[in-house]
């Protein structure tokens, strides 16, 4: 019969990393002790698992785990104290065991249950002998002092494995930042460098970020005139598209960066092969709502000296869109439309 | 920018020779205008036969002066527009704003019974 807390017993014995690992001498010395304070031929430390009991230290047993169904130590985990069995061929619980009927003879049994601090018996701390026979106080009290030791040891081991987790995630996380890092600085080393390429650039996509300074603005008209000219576009509609990029990075630096040098704009053009140029420029201010810009062709507004640069955009693009509540624009051109 | 000044008998002419844009010729060209208005000439031509590329920018500049220009009973003139600052100024329908001349005579004929120098 399966106790209730049965699987999280078994969860917990997972926690510990030690079902089926080698033998260590921490816990051989603790049931080598047992045995000879015991003065038995036998002792063990057994952990058991759902449907063995597996030996993680043995003296005097060849075997390195028995199935839980002919387990003493099944039975001792049950029990909250020292579970002693004097005489097996007394007890009906063990009578028929094969272990009592048959090699090794076990007429004796004593196991003290490994509990963890959530109060689950792992498994035992255990002598047998071959003759029925009795533990004096004396042994008792010390197998029980083993018991807390062979505990210590369990604690110890699940510690350990435990922090070597940490330090491996640790490590794990230090390598993925190197790695994101050495990315992004490869990605930033590409846009340099294709900035640098843009007055040699036939191809028809990159973005490149500037300075929020107005000499900034030709090193990226120029590299976008350069585009067109490869792609033999008109001259009036390579003037088109490098007034209206011209009027959208000036109002980026103006407005966007309140002409502000240290702050930066990112411009992105693609040129596709049908013959349209898509160009976004962001900047990054506190945006504006475009659709309160005023008229310049109003009467109030015709002589005023500032207010055309959206209006001259929209008359030279094919289409013009603000995003990111004003802080991008972006705006198209086909060949031909100018 | 450079801006090269001469007369042409009462009329103040600039010669403009680069970009006419934000960041670029703007602020030395209104400097300059500025500065002929504090000597109380008030008959400006502007050239702009080799001025490459305007902007809003310079169209900006172009109607602040003529404007403060005209309320000082004076006028400001453009000669020999480039066809990019002529397409510029028809985005901006400018054109019919600002007097435009492709001739100094013209332009010259133009200014004649300004009340100013």
């Amino acid at each position: 019969m399966t106790r209730p807390d049965e699987s999280a017993r078994l969860a917990e014995l997972e926690q510990y990393h030690i079902l089926d690992t080698d033998p260590e001498r921490a816990f051989d010395d603790l049931t080598m002790l047992a045995s000879h304070i015991c003065g038995t031929p036998m002792a063990l430390i057994t952990m058991v698992d759902a449907d063995r009991q597996w030996f993680k230290s043995r003296i005097g047993i060849d075997a390195a785990e028995t199935p839980r169904a002919v387990s003493f130590c099944a039975h001792a985990i049950a029990e909250p104290h020292l579970f002693i069995v004097a005489d097996t061929r007394q007890d009906d619980r063990f009578r028929d065991n094969p272990f009592v009927t048959g090699e090794p003879h076990i007429r004796f049994y004593a196991g003290a249950p490994l509990v963890t601090p959530d109060g689950h018996a792992l498994g035992t701390l255990c002598v047998v002998d071959r003759v029925t026979r009795s533990l004096t106080p004396y042994q008792i009290e010390a197998l029980d002092a083993l018991r807390r030791q062979v505990q210590s040891q369990l604690e110890l081991r699940r510690h350990v494995y435990r922090l070597e987790q940490a330090i491996e995630e640790r490590d794990r996380a230090q390598a993925e930042q190197s790695r994101l890092f050495e990315e992004l600085r490869s990605a930033h080393d590409d846009v340099r460098r294709l900035s640098a390429m843009i007055p040699f650039c036939s191809t028809c996509q990159f973005t490149m970020t500037i300075p929020a300074d107005p000499s900034a603005i030709p090193k990226l008209t120029d590299g976008v005139v350069h585009v067109l000219e490869e792609k033999h576009w008109s001259e009036a509609d390579i003037m088109a598209v490098e007034l209206a990029l011209q009027e959208a990075v000036a109002n980026a630096i103006r407005h966007g960066c309140r002409g502000d040098a240290t702050q930066q704009l990112q411009c992105s053009v693609a040129c596709d092969e049908a013959g349209e140029i898509v160009i976004t420029v962001r900047d990054p201010g506190a945006g504006f709502d475009h659709t309160t810009v005023a008229n310049p062709l109003d009467a109030e507004n015709i002589l005023k000296p500032s207010g055309r640069g959206i209006f001259l955009i929209n008359g030279l693009m094919d289409d013009v869109q603000f995003a990111d509540g004003g802080r991008e624009l972006q705006m198209r051109k086909k060949k031909g439309t100018s | 920018m450079t801006i090269s000044e001469r007369p042409l008998r009462d009329v103040t002419v600039l010669d403009l020779d680069g970009r006419l844009v934000f960041g670029d010729g703007v602020d030395e060209l209104r400097a300059h205008v500025n500065h002929l208005v504090e000597e109380g000439r008030r008959k400006i031509l502007l050239n702009l036969k080799d001025v490459s590329y305007m902007d809003s920018c310079g169209v900006g500049l172009l109607v602040a002066k003529f404007v403060s220009v005209r309320r000082l009973g004076g006028d400001l003139a453009l000669l020999c527009l480039s066809p990019r600052c002529e397409r510029v100024l028809t985005i901006s329908r400018l054109t019919g704003i600002f007097q435009t001349f492709d001739s100094e005579a013209d332009a010259l004929a133009n200014f004649v019974g300004k009340a100013h120098a």
